[in-house]
């Protein structure tokens, strides 16, 4: 395989777009189940991505992965998982349970609070504490993995072996995901309840018990997304809500009534955001117009995805959105 | 009925209401003799902007049921467009004002497009993703020579700190008077039955859709407005303190604090909230024992916000109730409602 100059820098653009959308899709996943399941827009869910990222910061340093290799890798996203799952859980038990016997404006009101309370409390404890963790005084950190044993390159083109570790583990969790609500009793609870809480009841589903699953496994796959993001690119406490903004427009434009909604959505808006970003739109030229600097609207991209979805299709890809939900 | 008659009618019934909005202000007025140019800059202009723009907010989020976390961006952008005009192109204060609050107005119905295809949760998060965006652009370093980049806007301001604290006192009462003249007429009950069921308001003959941009383009340009006294009062706009998160969950934190969909929530709201939010930051809790919480503030906010989300959601005129009863003995529901009934 030979591949030279532009191509190579599309096909380094495409695979990193690739990576972002899948952890995108795979966070976006998980709130839009908690949403669907709860009713409850958990507006501190990116901070559980990056408090994922950086449990597997501090389990990476414990087992360093470059002396066991894939074991401790492995070892990474399952502790990572279990914390951040069991976090969600009990977040969901003392904090959202309490709230959700009130009608549904007053329910609005309070999850905002609490959730934005949240994440304040993580962003702020995070900006204080990170220096005990790591010598960075940005307060930026990835986790380390030893980039020079997992870099392979291809004919022209460098592409990073942890790339496709991170995109590997969030495909195997969406898959599993899938697997999960699709065949098993419990995803098929989460389904019905999904679908009409009050039906999925009087069937015999147990709610409180599938909430807190729904809320457990939602939180538990932002981990493994934030891993793959910490993985390959920089995480910091500050990173948390813009990451939610970014899942909302990901199931604004996906819808969260069906699973493939999130999945395309995360997919589109990652892969949109990497080629806006990189220096090859640069200039970009329609016409007689030139846009020059294209790339400094990347972080923004999502943003203007959402409002141009709200625009011209308020349902969503689905075609099945929730923006008339409540 | 003449106006006049009217007047004092309405005078007659709610003397005690008067009384103390007359008092409050007079107090207020007087507060710049007592206090120094430090705790006016830093303390009560924060405090009373902080009010207008809970105050905004309320028409949106208490008295119409649409949840906007993003007015912050209306807020930001007649600061920075003020800043601009004023700083850099050294226009006169009232050009200025009139064009940013203008330009506030205008972003206001823009957006009120489509932000109103969105109920619920999506309309609460969809417009605050605004405000990042507003920062993204400002931040944008294509246009750093006409928005000053990621540093913002310097200048020297011009104006005594007294002169600054009246304006936006001012101001604050002008918007309360405001809002509670709006929560008298027909436009305000418009409003709560928007809240209540929008499909029974539009089907009793409200144009739903022209209220909701109506009051989104009044509560903008308010916004608008308090971010030129903003920008000329403090001197300097910068992205990071206007267009962020926390400044952004302001609005709705004060009036939700307070209880929404009432007058003088949002006010009490950002009242005792400043106070904390003060006194925390003050040099008397930096040299005692509570020293451990410089740099923790945000913390102590987000927890603040959990225990006012889990236990108290009506905010604190959900204890007006609780608080007669002590010192009346007595239950009077009449100002339960926001908007009374009225023919």
């Amino acid at each position: 395989l030979t591949v030279s100059g532009i191509e190579a820098e599309i096909l380094q653009t495409l695979i990193q777009g690739l990576l972002y959308g899948g952890s995108y899709a795979l966070a976006g996943l998980g709130l839009s189940m908690i949403f669907s399941v709860i009713g409850v827009l958990n507006l501190a869910h990116g901070d559980f991505i990056v408090l994922g990222g950086f449990v597997g910061l501090l389990v990476a340093e414990t087992f360093s992965p470059n002396t066991y290799g894939a074991l401790a890798i492995l070892a990474i996203f399952l502790i990572a998982f279990a914390l951040i799952a069991a976090l969600g859980g009990a977040y969901e038990f003392a904090l959202i349970r309490p709230t959700l016997k009130r009608g549904s404006e007053s329910i609005l009101i309070s999850s905002i609070l609490i959730t934005v309370g949240t994440a304040l409390v993580i962003e702020n404890l995070g900006d204080e504490l990170m220096p005990a963790f790591i010598a960075d005084q940005q307060r930026v950190f990835s986790i380390p993995l030893n980039q020079a044993k997992f870099t392979f390159l291809l004919d022209g083109i460098s592409l990073n072996g942890i790339s496709f570790i991170a995109l590997g583990a969030v495909a195997a969790a969406t898959v599993l995901l899938y697997i999960f609500s699709k065949r098993t009793y419990a995803g098929k609870a989460m389904r019905a309840v999904a679908q009409n809480s009050e039906s999925a009841r009087l069937m015999g589903i147990n709610l409180q018990k599938i909430s807190i699953l729904a809320f457990a496994l939602g939180s538990g796959f932002g981990a493994i997304a934030g891993i793959s993001l910490g993985m390959t690119s920089a995480l910091s406490p500050d990173f948390g809500l813009p990451y939610t903004i970014s899942l909302l427009s990901v199931i604004v434009l996906g819808g969260t009534k069906s699973y493939w909604g999130p999945l395309v959505g995360g997919l589109v808006i990652g892969v949109v955001s990497e080629i806006i970003g990189s220096p090859l739109l640069n200039p970009l030229t329609i016409g007689p117009l030139q846009i020059q600097n294209l790339y400094y609207w990347a972080p923004a991209s999502s943003i203007i995805i959402l409002i141009v979805v709200l625009m011209v299709k308020p349902s969503g890809l689905s075609g099945r959105g929730a923006s008339r939900k409540a | 009925m003449s106006a006049a008659k009217k007047l004092i009618r309405f005078g007659q019934r709610k003397r005690y209401l008067i009384a103390g909005a007359i008092v409050l202000v007079a107090i207020a007025s007087l507060l710049p003799d007592f206090l120094g140019k430090y705790e006016i800059d830093s303390f009560l202009d924060y405090f009373l902007i902080y009010a207008i723009l809970a105050e905004s907010y309320d028409i949106l989020g208490g008295f119409m049921g649409y949840v906007d976390l993003g007015i912050t961006l209306f807020y930001a952008s007649g600061a920075y467009c003020f800043a601009i005009l004023f700083y850099l192109r050294h226009w006169s204060v009232p050009e200025a004002a009139l064009v940013s609050t203008a330009f506030s107005a205008l972003l206001g119905l823009a957006v009120s497009f489509p932000m109103f295809r969105l109920r619920g949760f999506y309309f609460a998060v969809a417009t605050l993703a605004l405000v990042p965006l507003g920062s993204y652009i400002v931040t944008n370093p294509s246009y750093s020579i006409y928005t000053g980049g990621v540093g913002g806007i310097n200048g020297i301001v011009t104006v005594s700190y007294q002169d600054a604290y009246y304006s936006i006192l001012g101001f604050a009462v002008f918007v309360v008077a405001l809002v509670y003249s709006i929560s008298k007429t027909k436009f305000g009950l418009a409003l709560t039955s928007i809240r209540e069921d929008e499909q029974i308001a539009e089907s009793s003959g409200i144009d739903t859709r022209l209220v909701k941009r109506i009051a989104m383009t009044l509560a903008a340009s308010l916004c608008g407005f308090a971010g030129c006294l903003f920008a000329w009062s403090q001197g300097s706009v910068v992205p990071s303190d206007v267009f962020s998160f926390k400044t952004a969950f302001i609005p709705v934190t004060f009036a939700l604090f307070g209880g929404t969909g009432t007058i003088f929530g949002p006010v009490i709201g950002s009242a005792v909230y400043s106070t904390i939010d003060y006194i925390l930051r003050s040099t008397f809790i930096q040299a005692s024992s509570l020293a451990w919480t410089i740099g923790y503030e945000n913390a102590i906010i987000g927890i603040f916000l959990i225990i006012v989300g889990l236990f108290a959601p009506g905010g604190i005129m959900q204890l007006r109730k609780p608080l007669r009863r002590f010192f009346f003995g007595t239950e009077k529901d009449q100002s339960e409602k926001t908007v009374p009934k009225q023919s």
